[in-house]
């Protein structure tokens, strides 16, 4: 494994109610190449409190990547977004959608909300290791992220 | 000498005058003189009447008494006049008029007899007076109104039964003038000013609520002058109420064909039939044959205030027992002189009298009420049974249509229920599918090389179950997305949707060497990315077959435009459809022929789904060798656009 750009384990935030997908999300990163750090919450007010370092997240880290379901409990991932995008300090976090969804409503929305990425969870397991590692490849080694 | 002179032209005068003349002594009452004509008269010589007495030869009937009488009035008075009928010379009836003049002679007085045949006159005037009560006979029965006008407006004749209508009497209007009179009709004044100036005029005019066809007609003297105008007015009311009911009959049947539900067509009725018959009483009932009863839907304003009711719907129903519910049944249109007298009246406090109840076939009932007793001539009833007959006619189709409606929104409801079924059953069983077919595959990667070859085997199984479910639920999306992602109908080129479709498949058509062969293909008002669904579906399925049957495909498209649709034609080389199939093909996931063939069979399926979506239909048409699909889309409609 190597490190990211930054030289440290980069912080991966994952936001999926679905613990297979958890699951699946944590073998993908196993297999990939970079160093991370996985958080995992189940909910949009869970994703949220942790972005804000709120409740049980005092001590939590800044994500260097969000990797965000659309359809969770108490609140969804377009809600995540558009609380991320008008908090000054959150904007900035790039945030990929991972879905089950081919709903052309629910990928222009997400876009309108400044969804850094829109992908579509694959049906083999062989294929979601290929998106997580592009993911991490594109996000996390070749783009320059926002500094912290 | 004058008096001599003076004598003997009288003498002249006397004996030569062709009127009988006799001179009689008017103390006695003989005859003293007698001329040429009065023997004549009496046929003997004139000298032989001197010395009669006129009692001996008046007429029977006339006595001496009567003449003396008549001889002395004369010589009192100077003169006297009788008529006598008598018999000429020649036998025949004779009027005679015997004037009497008193002649003084010296202290002597003369009565002289002039005797004048008037029988020729009388009669002239006897015909005269009977033509004339004749024609007044028949001026005051003609029905009109017949009326001379001066040349100042001033009616100078009216005769007519039509004045009855009128409420005048012949000769009321004589001597009044036409601009007085009839001041207050400007049709009439405009007429008769037209007539004055020697035009003829023919005119329909309003008097109240009788309506008049009137003739004016001046008549000019020789000088060329007006003389007078003669007038016929016809009375046509009846003729025009006719034509108006007529009329209304047949707005009935136009504004019947579009009223879409019952209530408005049966108030439409009611109110049509109020017009044709003066008889505000007029309502409308529906047949329910479930309890054999007729629900009332329509009335006129006047029937429900009559009933003492809101609306029509509160009127009270014709039960199963009721006499108005046996006519219905008989089919017959029925009147019921008198509604009281009736022993099972649905509305038994409703103060009605006469009843006319027109059965509209099994549709329900029209009844026209009268408060009193009340007859429906010959004509009205002619009108109101069309009327029914056209009713029935609207209220059935009105229920077909309905029925129909209801039938539609039924199905549309079905049809939204499936769509949604099938999008939300293809949506959420991709969640747990995933989850199957990741953790099959995970559990290959990590322990497939701890697992026997059973369990392999197994896991195969497992991963290919998984991967035909993964499919049939992507084709349940496709087939859910033709109505959800639907677009707008457009005028669309299938031959440049047709292209684009060949470019998607040309690494397939290049791999079995597959010919398509294209034919020129009119303009189609449709989805053009949906067409060109159709064209990929048909032509994919006929490569897949042909190649799986081991053979070069070879697959022509071509098209033919008639009346409003566009049919094309798609046609292969390839194995076929079985007769037995043709119509199952087009079943969701229904695979023709072999088994192994790729695909989820939901192509047709699709393909109908997108062609009954544009009004069309697809089917199998057969044939000996090869497949051969047609499907029809509409065509572009020629619209005259700018230039």
């Amino acid at each position: 494994m190597t490190e990211s750009s930054e030289g440290r384990p980069v912080e991966i935030l994952l936001a999926e109610d679905n613990p297979g997908d958890v699951r699946l999300t944590e073998k993908a990163l196993e297999k990939g190449k970079v160093l991370n750090n996985l958080h995992v919450v189940n909910d949009g007010v869970e994703a949220l409190e942790f972005l804000r370092q709120e409740a049980e997240y005092g001590d939590a880290p800044r994500p260097d990547l969000l990797l965000l379901d659309l359809n969770m409990p108490r609140k969804g991932g377009q809600e995540v977004l558009e609380a991320m995008k008008g908090d000054e300090s959150l904007r900035r976090i790039p945030v990929v959608v991972l879905t089950s969804s081919e709903a052309e409503e629910d990928i222009i929305e997400s876009y309108d909300l400044h969804a850094n990425a829109y992908l579509t969870k694959p049906v083999d397991f062989d294929g979601f290791v290929d998106i997580v590692s592009s993911v991490e490849d594109f996000f996390l080694t070749v783009v320059k992220r926002p500094p912290k | 000498m004058a008096s001599t002179e003076g004598a003997a032209i009288y003498q002249v005068v006397f004996e030569a005058s062709p009127d009988p003349i006799m001179v009689h002594d008017a103390d006695t009452g003989t005859v003293v003189r007698a001329n040429q004509a009065a023997g004549a008269l009496l046929g003997c010589a004139p000298d032989d009447i001197v010395g009669m007495h006129v009692g001996e030869f008046s007429p029977p009937g006339f006595s001496t008494a009567d003449a003396n009488d008549l001889i002395a009035e004369a010589a009192t008075s100077g003169s006297a006049q009788v008529e006598w009928a008598t018999e000429g010379p020649d036998g025949t009836d004779q009027l005679v008029e015997v004037t009497l003049k008193r002649a003084a002679l010296g202290d002597e007085t003369r009565v002289v007899a002039f005797i004048h045949d008037v029988t020729s006159i009388r009669e002239r005037e006897r015909k005269h007076a009977e033509q004339s009560e004749q024609l007044d006979t028949l001026m005051g029965n003609l029905p009109v109104v017949v009326f001379t006008l001066d040349p100042d407006g001033v009616f100078t004749y009216s005769a007519g039964k039509g004045l009855e209508g009128l409420g005048l009497e012949p000769g009321d209007l004589e001597g009044t003038s036409v601009f007085e009179t009839y001041s207050e009709y400007p049709d009439i004044i405009t007429a008769v000013e037209e007539a004055l100036d020697g035009e003829e005029v023919r005119v329909t005019q309003e008097i109240d609520d009788l309506v008049f066809e009137t003739w004016y007609r001046p008549v000019f003297d020789d000088s060329g002058r007006l003389k007078q105008v003669v007038s016929v007015a016809r009375d046509i009311t009846g003729l025009k109420r006719r034509e108006e009911r007529v009329e209304a009959l047949s707005g009935a049947t136009n504004e019947l064909l579009y009223s879409r539900t019952e209530t408005a067509a049966a108030d439409k009725v009611a109110q049509i039939a109020q017009r044709i018959v003066d008889q505000p009483l007029a309502a409308i009932w529906s047949y329910d044959s479930g309890d054999d009863t007729l629900y009332p839907i329509g009335a006129t304003a006047k029937a429900t205030d009559f009933a003492g009711v809101e609306t029509a719907a509160d009127l009270p129903p014709m039960g199963p027992d009721s006499d108005e519910n046996r006519i219905f049944h008989t089919s017959e249109p029925t009147v019921i002189e008198d509604y009281q007298e009736l022993s099972n009246p649905s509305a038994p406090s409703m103060p009605m009298r006469t009843l006319l109840c027109l059965p509209l076939d099994d549709q329900g009932m029209l009844c026209i009420g009268s408060e009193t007793v009340a007859s429906f001539d010959g004509d009205e009833r002619f009108l109101l049974e069309i009327l029914a007959s056209t009713a029935a006619a609207g209220l059935e189709r009105i229920e077909r249509e309905t029925r129909l409606k209801s039938k539609q929104a039924e199905l549309e409801r079905s049809n939204e229920a499936l769509q949604q079924f099938a999008y939300i059953a293809s949506h959420d069983l991709q969640e747990p599918l995933r989850m199957v077919s990741s953790y099959v595959d995970l559990l290959d990667s990590e322990y497939g090389d701890d697992l026997d070859e059973e369990a392999a085997e197994y896991m195969a199984f497992a991963v290919d179950g998984a991967r035909r479910m993964q499919e049939m639920v992507d084709a349940l999306l496709r087939y859910s997305r033709v109505e959800t992602n639907a677009g707008d109908f457009e005028e669309t080129d299938p031959e440049a949707v047709l292209d684009r479709t060949l470019d998607a498949l040309r690494m397939r058509i290049e791999e079995v060497d597959a010919t398509i062969i294209a034919g020129s293909l009119p303009r189609v008002d449709a989805d053009p990315n949906q067409v060109g669904q159709v064209f990929q579906n048909l032509l994919e399925n006929a490569i897949e077959y042909a190649t799986e049957a081991d053979i070069e495909p070879r697959i022509e498209v071509s098209a033919e435009e008639d009346d409003d649709m566009v049919t094309f034609t798609v046609s292969d080389n390839g194995p076929g459809i079985p007769a037995a199939d043709r119509e199952e093909v087009f079943n969701i996931f229904h695979r023709a022929g072999a088994h192994d063939t790729e695909g989820t069979g939901i192509g047709l399926a699709v393909c109908q789904r997108i062609v009954l979506r544009h009004d069309g239909r697809i089917w199998v048409e057969p044939s000996d060798d090869g497949a051969t699909f047609k499907f029809t889309l509409p065509a572009v409609t020629e619209v005259s656009g700018d230039d």
